[in-house]
């Protein structure tokens, strides 16, 4: 596949950092797992979401032209946008956090399942987090590069 | 999906302000075939079509960041996971810019 430098340059970047990452994590296992639960009961994380998202999308929405017909369409999809993006990513990251209690510290989140279920559940949560967080990204990043962009102008009447 | 014209003079990468699937599109959303952008005048014709976001690195990077929570196999299985669900939003981006480069004005 022919990819830009820049696509190269990048995911090069983000291989050295998780592994960077994965390193940090083996040495201090202990640490980062009380870190991690720190951040999960801190409770701000919801609220991130929810703000990442809500910004994402309304910007998207008002700086890039989409296939909307009608204004109506366009808040419409805007709303339901919101509602869908802020709506997976806070409840699969609530997902996340109750695994990740009962498997690292025996807090009972979900009775009576064991580690495949556990796991299937953190997995399935990963995946909607990620997919989440990709496409608002997507809609940010489209956003930040139309304002560094250049402005085309009609050329003048001779 | 980013569009952007080569400058006549720098021989560098210009990138528009705008959004469109195809050149027939750009053209109506422009007005016009032909458009100034920094004193050059450029015809929809020279405008190409790139990947705007690697979908790929950021999928990757934040699986890994998720998977953190489960220690370093975590990180190993949500970057994968991440990456493989980021590249097939990528693959779908290189598929419109290739559509756009295809196209006539």
């Amino acid at each position: 596949m022919n990819l830009p430098y820049n696509l190269h340059r990048s995911r090069t970047l983000v291989v050295a950092f998780l592994f960077v990452l994965a390193a940090v994590l083996v040495v201090y296992r202990q640490e980062a797992k009380d870190v991690v639960r720190g951040i999960f009961e801190g409770g701000s994380l919801p609220y991130a979401i929810w703000i990442y998202v809500t910004v994402s999308v309304l910007s998207h929405s008002y700086f890039i032209a989409g296939v909307a017909s009608s204004q109506f369409e366009k808040i419409t999809e805007t709303v339901f946008s919101i509602g869908t993006y802020g709506l997976a990513g806070t409840t699969s990251l609530t997902l996340l956090q109750g695994v990740f209690l009962q498997y690292f510290y025996g807090v009972s989140s979900f009775s009576n399942f064991g580690s495949l279920d556990l796991a299937s559940v953190g997995l399935v949560s990963v995946y909607l987090l990620i997919y989440c967080g990709i496409n608002t990204s997507r809609m940010l990043g489209d956003v930040v590069f139309q304002v560094k962009g250049s402005d085309a102008e009609p050329p003048e009447a001779t | 999906m980013k569009l952007y014209v080569i400058d006549k003079h720098t021989n560098t990468k210009t990138y528009l302000r705008v959004s469109a699937a195809d050149r027939a599109t750009l053209r109506g959303v422009l007005g016009n075939q032909y458009f100034v952008i920094n004193g050059n005048q450029y015809s929809v014709s020279d405008v190409q079509a790139e990947p705007s976001t690697d979908s790929t690195a950021v999928g990757g990077l934040l699986g890994g960041v998720i998977g953190a929570a489960g220690g370093a196999p975590g990180v190993v299985i949500g970057g994968i996971l991440g990456a493989l669900i980021g590249q097939g939003q990528t693959e779908k981006e290189q598929r419109e810019a290739s559509s756009f480069n295809g196209s006539r004005a």
